[in-house]
């Protein structure tokens, strides 16, 4: 909770929904889709849904279909009235009928719950999605603040996750690790996946309880959240000392990193900067391996979602601006030695990326007794 | 987002235990004339499709299409490189990685002869997806299917039972790890997760009422903040899918403790057998010396893996077809407040 960037986000929302004419906007939200309540409200949801009322003058209504979340958004969100309602989208509902001729908005639009949907066209609401996702891209000076404390965090937290890999432990015990050093340090929550193997291991997924053994490459994501902002860090490192085709490998990916970080900047797309990514793979004959058969995006946004738009593909055309943070990761498939991430976070400033995260772009070594 | 161990265990989880799972649901369709059923699951709303599957996604979205006969197929949102690790932890059904998975399904459904196709809890169901579905089934009666899983999920099997009683264990381990001298929450909260995800918890959400003597709400905090001397933690806890929640009241002072122990003896007592013919609130009888401020109750309903089901506010609930109970019990015990939540032994034939 910080409340100088939950009056900040309010007012910027407030002062949107005038500029596009909207008296009322009907936000839903869940623990995965977080974003669109999370501006609107500051809450950060954790269990069942909810849906918030926010009105142009800057009040909002967060209705929540569990009485425990309701408690707790009693005292985690001052300033939004909090309504328990087992049966909150009829409530929801019933408020936006009664909302009569005034000019309603709603977001996101694939996942708001049917029965509000399916109102939408009768009851003249119209999908704000667009509208809101301008918001959560393109951030406030107060965001970015803090944005680069979740940077800290995310260096930190790989620094700790380095510490506990060792030949023997399960995967699962590298998590333990990191979170409860997060916790310690106030972190509520991260996004984490692990990959731990070689030539057979194809991507990250949660941890499965592999042991780590001598020469495997133990790929993560860490995405520590504070005040809501997730920050995303994505390192290699090897069991023992790297052999000489995982390291070759590894100086692919560093040098897609840099390209990707070196074209990001305001007034290119998105597609450029992936396209700087995959020519770097592309120039070393490994072309397949950024299809979408082997890898889902060469980066994306952060910020309230830990996958907020843009997403950095060749086939998307979002425009970067100012103030955009995201990371840049060329991570995927390498066929010699298997699944392989790097991964830095920036803010895309005036002069081009100012990169967050500190820790070295190096593929890390874990001595094996 | 689930970060802890996610893997399918053949004698945790038999195939033969969903396959039953999904036979009861088929048999409930055909009486209420539903050719297929369709069950939404995300991290949030895993409870239906981890029943039929033993998979819960970590991340993203997905459907899982059930036909009156045969195999079910999930279509999920996450993408074709984890379609490995989806088919290693997801044990029934065939498996479409595809960023509409509504639409594939339609297509599936519109090249069958279903006429009646039901989604549970069609109310919440995403409009993005349901509109994938009706583009793609134009002359399909898409109906509500939530009662109709609903009945079929109110058996609770061995495999069930077992995985609670496992959840359990683990909630009530990580709890047990703290001392009540701890000071500082982010250390308490990173201590009982710590704990919890080491003896294999799927996913591990603390709340914590750092002091109980000026608030009972439990809130998710972390970090250099003060605990008082008398506070509670709740852990809940998944396990291979399955959800349970357990409290535990700490103080400092062992007058204190002396209170809380014979108060946790009492509530063990009553959480080890529930009556589902009996009134639930009459069951309550709260020891001497106690004032009781509130009870709520838990169980799986739907998709969600823990709703509140009964309360003070609502005791008169039937609790014959409920599968498995969370019972949460707060008191003050001669001025010390205390919180309690576990797992219930539901009795008549139900035993968690």
């Amino acid at each position: 909770m910080n409340r100088v960037i939950a009056d900040a986000r309010r007012k910027r929302l407030a002062e949107t929904m005038s500029e596009n004419g909207l008296d009322l906007i009907v936000v839903y939200g869940n623990a995965w889709q977080s974003d669109y309540l999370r501006y609107a409200t500051d809450y950060g949801i954790l269990e069942g849904e909810g849906v918030a009322l926010v009105r142009r003058d800057g009040g909002s209504t967060l209705f929540l279909d569990s009485p425990l979340e309701a408690d707790r958004a009693g005292v985690e969100a001052p300033g939004v009235e909090i309504v328990y309602a087992a049966d909150m989208l009829a409530k929801v509902e019933a408020l936006i009928v009664r909302a009569g001729n005034s000019r309603v908005g709603s977001a996101p639009k694939r996942l708001m719950p049917h029965r509000l949907a399916s109102r939408a066209k009768d009851l003249g609401v119209a999908d704000s999605t667009a509208m809101i996702d301008r918001l959560l891209m393109k951030k406030l000076d107060c965001e970015i603040a803090a944005m680069r404390a979740a940077a800290n965090m995310a260096d930190e937290g790989y620094a700790v996750f380095r510490n506990a890999a060792r030949a023997g432990r399960a995967d699962y015990e590298l998590v333990a690790e990191v979170e409860a050093f997060f916790r310690a340090k106030g972190v509520d929550d991260n996004f984490m996946i692990i990959g731990v193997g070689g030539r057979e291991v194809r991507g990250m997924a949660p941890p499965m309880g592999k042991k780590l053994k001598r020469g495997d490459l133990v790929t993560t994501e860490l995405t520590p959240c504070i005040n809501g902002y997730y920050l995303q860090i994505c390192r290699t490192l090897v069991l023992g000392e790297p052999s000489a085709q995982q390291r070759a490998a590894f100086a692919v990916y560093r040098d897609a990193l840099e390209a990707g970080i070196a074209a990001a900047k305001p007034g290119v797309t998105a597609a450029d900067i992936a396209r700087a990514e995959n020519e770097i793979f592309r120039a070393h004959n490994l072309g397949e391996y950024v299809t979408d058969a082997y890898t889902r995006v060469r980066g994306h946004g952060l910020g309230l979602f830990v996958d907020t738009k843009p997403h950095i593909l060749e086939d998307v055309n979002t425009r970067i601006e100012e103030n955009m943070t995201m990371i840049v990761h060329p991570n995927t498939y390498h066929p010699e030695v298997g699944y392989m991430v790097l991964g830095d976070a920036i803010i895309i400033t005036a002069d081009g990326a100012d990169v967050l995260t500190t820790t070295p772009r190096e593929l890390f070594s874990v001595a094996v007794n | 987002m689930r970060r802890g161990l996610m893997a399918w265990d053949a004698e945790e989880i038999p195939r033969d235990a969903l396959r039953a799972r999904l036979a009861c649901l088929q048999s409930e369709m055909r009486v209420a004339g539903q050719d297929a059923l369709i069950l939404y699951t995300n991290f949030i709303r895993s409870a239906a499709v981890s029943h039929l599957t033993a998979f819960s996604p970590y991340w993203a979205d997905g459907l899982l299409l059930v036909p009156q006969e045969g195999e079910p197929t999930f279509a999920t949102t996450l993408s074709k490189r984890v379609g490995s690790w989806i088919q290693s932890v997801k044990p029934v059904g065939e498996l479409v990685n595809s960023p509409a998975p509504a639409a594939v399904l339609g297509k599936k459904l519109a090249a069958s002869s279903a006429k009646r196709v039901a989604i549970v809890e069609l109310d919440s169901f995403p409009a993005g997806l349901y509109d994938d579905l009706a583009i793609a089934l134009p002359n399909v009666d898409i109906v509500d299917g939530s009662q109709t899983f609903a009945v079929a999920r109110s058996h609770l099997d061995d495999v069930e039972r077992n995985l609670l009683n496992r959840a359990d264990a683990i909630a009530k381990a990580a709890l047990d790890e703290l001392s009540a001298n701890v000071s500082s929450v982010g250390v308490a909260v990173g201590t009982v997760e710590r704990h919890a995800r080491l003896q294999g918890a799927e996913e591990v959400y603390v709340a914590i009422a750092p002091n109980l003597d000026s608030d009972r709400c439990f809130i998710r905090l972390s970090g250099d903040h003060p605990l008082a001397r008398r506070f509670a933690i709740r852990a809940s806890i998944a396990y291979k899918g399955t959800w349970v929640r357990c409290a535990k009241t700490y103080a400092r002072s062992e007058e204190d403790r002396a209170a809380i122990a014979r108060t946790d003896a009492w509530f063990d007592k009553l959480i080890a057998r529930i009556d589902v013919e009996r009134p639930f609130h009459d069951q309550i009888a709260v020891p001497h010396g106690a004032h009781l401020i509130g009870w709520f109750a838990e169980s799986p309903n739907g998709t969600r893996p823990l709703s509140v089901i009964a309360s003070q506010d609502q005791p008169n609930v039937s609790l014959r077809a409920v599968p498995s109970l969370i019972l949460t019990v707060i008191l003050d015990v001669d001025g010390v407040p205390w919180c309690g939540t576990g797992l219930a032994s539901l009795a008549h034939g139900k035993r968690a």
